[in-house]
């Protein structure tokens, strides 16, 4: 009776223990990126590279193409400074507005809540606040494009967050971990692509202009 | 027994006849002229969301209600999409001088040139794709030098609009539609909970029909419960007078009988015909004692209380008209029954009352009386000037199941009563439109100081002596060779010319004038068709101003510049200047009821002081009631001065009779004084027990009145008489 009464006991533990969810294997993947990410992420040192940008527009007949420089400074400041006078400036500012500098001379602010959550994500992404998975993510919606390669895809968390944005692309680069490249996805159906090479985190002492290296906009 | 019977009779018959006439009713509005009363099919549905609702279930919540009531709505703004498309179309048009200059200086070849080299550059920044969609419609930037024409000018504080044309809260958890239905407001709710149901939101419906169904609600049990407590009041109080049961309650029920078959010939059963009712009752009630109990009982006094309210017929409050004329009918008809049926009944019911006491001398004080009235008239002046004041319709639905919903919306969008409306009238929609135009063209001139808002269909229309001028000044800007550059400009960075197609295509477009017809077929014409009210022969379409929540501010007269004046129409407008000359109406009124009652005592006393003394003696009761209204708190109003007109005349008839008996030498019956007070006091109880606040003020109002009439009647207007003899002997 008591073995009996053993096996009633222990046949549904058991059962239970085969039936245990396997462990969330998009979670682990997801966990390997942020580990990979935060080798090179360090939010207390300023980050500079060289960048290629591609924009395919339906407003264009060819693909517009555009080199120049990138820096990310601790304080949150953000710029992709173009080699061509015909590109313009973007600037990324320390409390997070973001401004254009054209070739007219003139500043033209981008007061819109798209580049309001791709200012952040970017800022998160070169100048984080601490190199955890909750820093990286924030509130996005973060999940593994289909494909090869250290990937990871991050959504608005509504899309009246970001209304012009549908995804943004961050490819890792595999061994050293900084961002190799950055696809945005928009909602008119446009792609962006910016490619990411010479990245360096220059001694803040030595730092020099960021924009100093030559290019040219195609 | 035959009086009997055929009394019963007759009032039997009376109460079926009329029986169809009783459908409860709250008449709420009626004290507003009939234009001024709140739009009839008009229904506000009030969406209240939960507080911790994702932002975007309002959006959600709006578009399933705009589904589900498409042909119902009647929204105060176009969509977004219908004014964009408006907009765009018209743009050009509503530009000022500073606009065009602005857009000439932005459409020369060299700014050109910059601004599509700018444009460019801003393809090499992440950030395009924010502001692409904005290019894309507008790569110069001129709409956002341009006005976009709206039919609003003016908002409202912290509330915003939905795309759809409807009003969310500044925190989204609230939602306003707007409605134009003839539905009953229980069903528009109860379909309206149907679709809110996946929400978990809750909604209520407000606007004129759902206020007063909401009022009308229990009327008829109230109105039942009154004259129940009354009834019991008045057995008690006059068992103790009469010292008989069997005759009071012989008066009791000739009094109730008479009232019910009375009852649908003095009005439905609303809140102003139950209150005329019982004043009736409760005035006619002394009719019951014999005239030998009565000092000047005969037709003086029943003429003196029947005309007291008349001077309301020359007010601008219909409920007061129906008040006057209804009391009087029901005060006769009931005086009436009372002497010529009551004896019969009180035959039948077999022992007599006992009139114990023969009567008390009337002893004058003359410096009691002046200090007194001096005493009291200053405090109905001080009173005056310190009352609030309130609205009959609001105090009766304090209560109301509405009440919650009312409210809410006032604090977080607007209180309806302020949305007063100019309706332009005109043969055909086009017409309309026109005389819209024209009179947005004042309106206007009410925003801010006035208005908060101005919502009219008419700004969106071009005025025919602007459109010449505007089309040669937009004709000086070569616009067409100029955008035949920028496309050049375009296709020379690579730009492929379909891609700004849209802007090119609204640039053709944008100088065309909105004329009449233009804007009724374009997509602004089906929420224009919404708002109006379409005949056969006749179309209105009213413009909406927003009044500003200061009650103090009335427009003044609005003329338009071809010399025809616009009229304001609207709760606030009737109640703001019935607010501004209250105290000069209530004033006339007073004095115009005293008037009348003073000449029918000299008519019956053939003595000019008595009746000088009795009026002296009505003006005094009126101003300790109002004094002492003010005192506990209550406000003035117009639903207060049937009471206390009432109260003034029986002032009257008491100094009168006071005075009277004095100047004869005799004795006046104690029954009389008791008896009129008990019924008029337990009258003012009941109402003030009665579970309706209006009915709770007016009932306050007449047992304070009553308990006033005999004290001054009895111990001020002795004195005051006798003052005056005194200076008409000495002059």
């Amino acid at each position: 009776m008591r073995h009996l009464l053993l096996a009633c006991a222990l046949v549904p533990s058991a059962r239970f223990a085969v039936a245990a969810p396997p462990p969330d294997r998009t979670l682990r993947r997801i966990e390997n990126r942020v580990q990979l990410w935060s080798t090179h992420a360090d939010g207390t040192r300023p980050l500079a590279a060289r960048f290629e940008l591609v924009r395919h527009t339906a407003l264009l007949r060819e693909p517009y193409r555009a080199t120049g420089s990138f820096s990310a400074d601790p304080s949150g400041a953000i710029a992709f400074v173009g080699d061509d006078t015909r590109c313009a400036t973007t600037r990324i500012s320390p409390d997070g507005t973001v401004s254009l500098a054209l070739p007219s001379g003139g500043t033209r602010p981008i007061d819109a809540p798209s580049a309001r959550w791709l200012a952040n994500l970017l800022r998160r992404l070169f100048v984080p606040a601490e190199e955890t998975r909750q820093a990286l993510v924030g509130n996005d919606r973060v999940r593994i494009p289909s494909g090869r390669g250290m990937r990871l895809e991050f959504r608005p968390p509504a899309p009246e967050d970001a209304p012009h944005i549908r995804a943004v692309t961050v490819h890792l680069d595999p061994v050293a971990g900084h961002v190799a490249r950055i696809d945005v996805f928009e909602a008119s159906g446009d792609r962006v692509e910016i490619r990411f090479h010479d990245v360096r985190r220059p001694d803040p002492q030595h730092a020099g202009r960021p924009d100093a290296a030559g290019g040219t906009a195609r | 027994m035959w009086i009997s019977a055929a009394w019963l009779a007759a009032c039997v018959a009376a109460f079926l006849l009329g029986r169809v006439r009783l459908a409860p009713s709250s008449a709420l509005f009626d004290h507003l002229p009939p234009q001024h009363r709140p739009e009839p099919d008009v229904a506000w549905l009030m969406v209240l969301l939960p507080t911790d609702a994702a932002s975007d279930l309002a959006y959600a919540a709006e578009a399933s209600l705009v589904e589900a009531f498409d042909a119902e709505l009647a929204p105060l703004s176009p969509s977004h999409a219908e004014l964009d498309a408006f907009a765009d179309g018209h743009r050009l048009y509503f530009a000022g001088e500073d606009a065009l200059a602005t857009l000439d200086a932005k459409t020369t070849p060299r700014a050109i040139d910059r601004h599509v080299d700018d444009l460019y550059a801003m393809l090499g920044s992440p950030m395009f794709g924010a502001i692409a969609e904005d290019v894309r419609k507008d790569p110069l930037g001129i709409g956002r030098t341009l006005p976009t024409p709206s039919p609003w000018l003016g908002r409202i504080p912290d509330v915003g609009f939905t795309r759809l044309g409807n009003w969310v809260s500044a925190d989204g958890t609230k939602l306003l539609l707007r409605l134009s239905s003839a539905a009953p407001p229980a069903e528009i709710e109860r379909r309206a909970r149907a679709v809110l149901e996946p929400f978990e939101a809750q909604a209520s419906v407000l606007g004129r029909n759902a206020l007063e169904a909401a009022v009308a609600v229990g009327i008829g049990g109230r109105a039942t419960r009154i004259l129940a407590i009354a009834a019991c009041i008045w057995i008690a109080a006059t068992t103790l007078t009469l010292r008989r049961a069997r005759p009071v309650f012989a008066l009791v029920a000739c009094l109730s009988g008479t009232a019910v078959g009375l009852l649908p010939w003095v009005g439905a059963l609303d809140l102003w015909s139950v209150p005329a009712l019982l004043f009736a009752m409760a005035f006619a009630a002394e009719a019951a004692l014999p005239s030998w109990r009565r000092t000047g009982g005969g037709w003086t006094a029943t003429a003196i209380l029947a005309a007291a309210p008349l001077p309301l017929l020359l007010s601008s409050h219909p409920a007061l008209h129906a008040f006057a004329l209804h009391f009087a009918l029901a005060f006769l008809v009931l005086g009436a029954s009372l002497r010529l049926v009551l004896p019969a009944l009180a035959g039948l019911a077999g022992r007599e009352p006992v009139w114990p006491r023969s009567g008390f001398r009337v002893a004058p004080m003359p410096l009691f009386g002046v200090l007194a009235a001096g005493v009291l008239l200053a405090g109905g002046a001080v009173a005056m000037r310190r009352a609030n004041h309130a609205e009959p319709d609001r105090l009766a639905r304090l209560r109301a199941p509405t009440a919650r919903a009312e409210r809410a919306m006032a604090t977080t969008f607007f209180d309806p009563d302020r949305l007063v409306r100019a309706t332009a009238r005109g043969a055909s929609m086009r017409d309309a439109l026109e005389e819209a135009r024209r009179d947005a063209a004042v309106l206007e001139r009410l925003v801010p100081a006035e208005a908060d808002a101005l919502v009219s269909a008419g700004r969106l229309v071009a005025a025919p002596e602007d459109e010449a001028r505007l089309r040669a000044r937009i004709d000086d800007l070569h616009l067409k060779e100029r955008f035949a550059r920028l496309r050049t400009a375009f296709a020379e960075r690579g730009f492929p010319p379909e891609a700004f197609g849209t802007f090119f295509a609204l640039a053709e477009t944008a100088a065309t004038p909105p004329a009449p017809e233009a804007v009724l077929d374009g997509p602004v014409g089906r929420w224009i068709e919404r708002i109006a009210t379409v005949g056969d022969q006749a179309a209105a379409i009213p413009s909406y101003v927003l009044l500003s929540p200061d009650p103090a501010i009335v427009p003044d007269r609005i003329v338009r510049d071809d010399g025809r004046p616009v009229r304001l129409e609207g709760p606030a407008i009737a109640r703001r200047t019935a607010l501004r000359h209250f105290d000069d109406w209530l004033g006339m009124t007073a004095i115009a009821s005293l008037w009348i009652s003073s000449l029918l005592v000299w008519f019956g006393t053939r003595r000019l002081t008595v009746a000088f003394g009795a009026a002296i003696a009505g003006l005094v009761a009126q101003s300790a009631v109002l004094g002492s209204l003010v005192a506990i708190g209550l406000p003035l109003g117009v639903h207060l001065v049937p009471a206390l007109l009432l109260a003034g005349a029986a002032a009257v008839t008491a100094a009168a009779r006071a005075i009277e008996t004095r100047v004869n030498q005799g004795r006046l019956a104690p029954e009389l004084p008791l008896m009129t007070s008990t019924f008029q006091i337990g009258a003012g109880l009941a109402l003030l027990a009665g579970g309706q606040p209006l009915w709770a003020h007016q009932g306050a109002a007449l047992a304070i009145g009553a308990a006033a009439a005999w004290g001054v009647g009895l111990f001020v207007a002795p004195g005051i008489h006798l003052v005056l003899l005194r200076i008409r002997r000495r002059t």
